[in-house]
């Protein structure tokens, strides 16, 4: 190989990586927000899942991305509200409730996807025409750092942008510290008459924003269509992220780029064709989690709260 | 004068689940009419196919049963590890596993039936077991929690099942769909009784069920699994050990999903692929859940949703709705009985204003 082509497949490697960081960026920055406000919500998936199918039939209908984008984006929203009628006003088992959202959305995706496809001719499977990337002037002339950072979708730009912000929020904030409260001592919050639940909805309407937002990458800009169970464990790989990020944001964006690096080899080593099977090559980030999750030993921002219901007693 | 006033209830008695149940199943199959109905089906002539599907005649009950026997396993081992409140949600991986460890051995031993069934039993259990037992070693030795361990396990699972498929390795010469050879007749698990479908696969979930009736609420070590369950700490006073605890829980728990992958494989399909398989572990949580963590009302509601799935093979035929809306229906079950479980908490007392 010329160290040309090498280089070549470097800067197309790393680009991906940068273009698959986004969605699992978007909902892992959603999903710390929720845990930190003390809500253990494995729903994610689900809720990634159900946005992606809502914002593919939206736009393949309208005819629009944009109304793909805003109606995968309000799907989040439901699904997460829904979540936070569950946990945060009936108290009902997090954990239960979570993967229950789980398998409703892969259950009715999966029934609603091959209803709606009845429409269609079949082997007409209707496609989006993805949102194009958006080189920033200047930047993206760059050599190799341009390519890989500044010819990306907007959404990505938007994703890394939202660590900053999420991170000033949450930490330079009173807002924020409300919210890192939550999680830690929401009787606190309570006895000073600042209402628990309020803020929890408020976070979870955030994480469905951004795990609608996940969905809609997906099927918008990332590929041209919906495919049952396309979401392939992203949502719980954002899981695994926050628990390697040690519930911060800078950790957090750390640990999505792990992830994305790993897919993004595997597609690359696909395409080159190496001699290892397509199977473990696709596993890797799965083997990967589990190997991060076993070196991973700091848990010091783990809010205590996670996952308790908040009783006024 | 007397008023109305709402209590909390300490324990819901085995009646109030009764109850609940029925309550939540009711509703669900309501939300499933209308859903049928917004497109465009007609719910009544859909849902009346999946009753006569599900139980319209002997055969059909036969049928149910027989959907059920791997639901009853994947239901036990969910209940099994939910009740040391540990959060396995493996059952999807450790049913493929089960499967696929017997179909190996068929790969590699020839035995007469009288020996072969038991070998094929006894490694499905192995490869459930397997990895499920990874699980609970890497819980206690490395700390990694038991929800992301097991997800992540039920991926690696299914690639590795495409692995030894699309490779070839497990796959017949010429073969067109991505499935594996049928296993030896030797290792077929036989029927229970002339004249019916009911292979002992469905016998063994029965007694298995009854078994873990019994060792829940019998024995000792029972009796450990409910205090770890209910209490660590204090379960820990009581000599039990938390780290060999978890790694025996699921061991037991993935032995039960891998024996349901094993009497699907050997008792119905006869061939180990991904469509086969899928399914069966996620169906086991809500069995789980819906039952209350009780051996016996896993058995029940394996029963109802052999029954649906049963059931929804014949809708697909006679309505035309696709079977896919079965896991639908499971997990909208599933959310009514969470909701109305809020309901069924709090009883409705008269009181007099005199206290």
């Amino acid at each position: 190989m010329t160290d040309l082509f090498q280089q070549a497949v470097l800067v197309s490697m790393f680009a991906a990586t940068i273009r698959i960081a986004a969605p699992l960026l978007l909902v892992s920055i959603g999903e710390l927000v929720v845990q930190r406000a003390g809500i253990w919500f494995l729903g994610v998936e689900g809720s990634m899942l159900m946005a992606a199918f809502v914002a593919y039939f939206s736009a393949v209908s309208s005819d629009s991305l944009y109304v793909g984008l805003l109606a995968g984006m309000a799907t989040g929203v439901v699904v997460h509200l829904s979540m936070a009628i569950a946990a945060v006003t009936l108290k009902i088992n997090q954990f239960v409730t979570g993967l229950g959202i789980n398998l409703l959305a892969s259950g009715l995706t999966l029934f609603l996807y091959r209803e709606n496809l009845r429409a269609y001719d079949s082997g007409h499977i209707p496609t989006v025409t993805p949102f194009e990337t958006v080189p920033i002037t200047g930047l993206s002339q760059l050599p190799i750092l341009g390519e890989i950072l500044f010819d990306q979708h907007l959404f990505t730009y938007f994703a890394f942008a939202m660590v900053g912000v999420v991170w000033a929020f949450l930490y330079r904030t009173r807002f924020g510290l409300e919210i890192r409260a939550l999680g830690e001592n929401p009787k606190a919050l309570d006895t000073k008459g600042l209402s628990v639940s309020r803020r929890q909805y408020s976070a979870l309407a955030f994480g469905g924003l951004m795990a609608g937002l996940a969905g809609s990458v997906l099927v918008l800009a990332l590929t041209d269509r919906f495919v049952p169970g396309m979401t392939g464990g992203r949502g719980w790989l954002a899981i695994v992220i926050i628990i390697a990020g040690n519930w911060k944001p800078l950790p957090v964006l750390a640990a999505v780029l792990v992830f994305a690096f790993l897919e993004a080899f595997q597609i690359q080593a696909q395409g080159v064709g190496v001699q290892i099977p397509y199977q473990l090559l696709l596993a890797l980030p799965y083997i990967g989690a589990i190997i991060v999750m076993m070196g991973v030993k700091v848990r010091s921002e783990q809010p205590a709260h996670l996952g308790v219901p908040y009783h006024r007693e | 004068m007397s008023q109305y006033k709402l209590s909390k209830r300490v324990e819901i008695g085995t009646a109030g689940v009764l109850l609940q149940a029925a309550v939540a199943i009711t509703m669900a199959f309501l939300a499933s009419g209308i859903l049928l109905a917004i497109l465009g089906f007609d719910p009544w002539e859909a849902l009346d196919a999946l009753r006569i599907g599900a139980m319209g005649d002997w055969e059909s009950v036969q049928g149910s049963m027989v959907h059920a026997a791997p639901l009853a396993f994947t239901g036990l081992a969910a209940s099994f590890a939910f009740r040391a409140r540990i959060w396995s949600i493996g059952q999807e991986g450790q049913f493929f596993a089960g499967a696929m460890m017997a179909y190996f051995f068929t790969t590699i031993v020839q035995l007469p039936a009288i020996l072969m069934v038991p070998l094929v039993i006894l490694a499905g259990m192995l490869g459930g077991s397997l990895i499920g037992g990874l699980c609970g070693v890497l819980k206690s030795r490395f700390d990694v929690n038991i929800i992301v361990s097991t997800v992540m396990l039920n991926y690696i699972i299914v690639y590795l099942l495409s692995y030894l498929l699309t490779s070839r390795i497990w796959m017949a010469p010429g073969e067109y769909y991505v499935q594996s050879a049928r296993v030896p007749k030797s290792s077929h698990l036989p029927d229970m009784f002339a004249n019916t479908d009911l292979h002992i696969g469905v016998g063994l979930a029965i007694l298995t069920v009854l078994a873990m009736h019994f060792v829940v609420n019998r024995t000792t070590f029972g009796f450990g699994l409910r205090a770890f369950g209910d209490n660590q700490v204090a379960a820990r006073f009581k000599g039990i050990n938390p780290k060999r605890m978890t790694v025996i829980v699921m061991l037991i728990s993935g032995a039960l999903a891998g024996l349901g992958g094993m009497v699907q494989t050997f008792g119905v399909d006869f061939r180990v692929s991904q469509t086969f398989l899928t399914g069966y572990g996620s169906a086991g949580l809500i069995i789980a859940v819906i039952a209350g963590l009780r051996p016996l009302s896993v058995g029940l509601v394996a029963l109802l949703f052999g029954g649906l799935a049963n059931g929804g093979l014949f809708m697909q035929v006679m309505a035309d709705v696709s079977s896919a809306i079965i896991s639908a229906m499971q997990a909208i079950i599933l959310m009514f009985f969470l909701i109305t479980s809020v309901l069924f908490q709090y009883r409705i007392k008269r009181v007099t204003s005199d206290d």
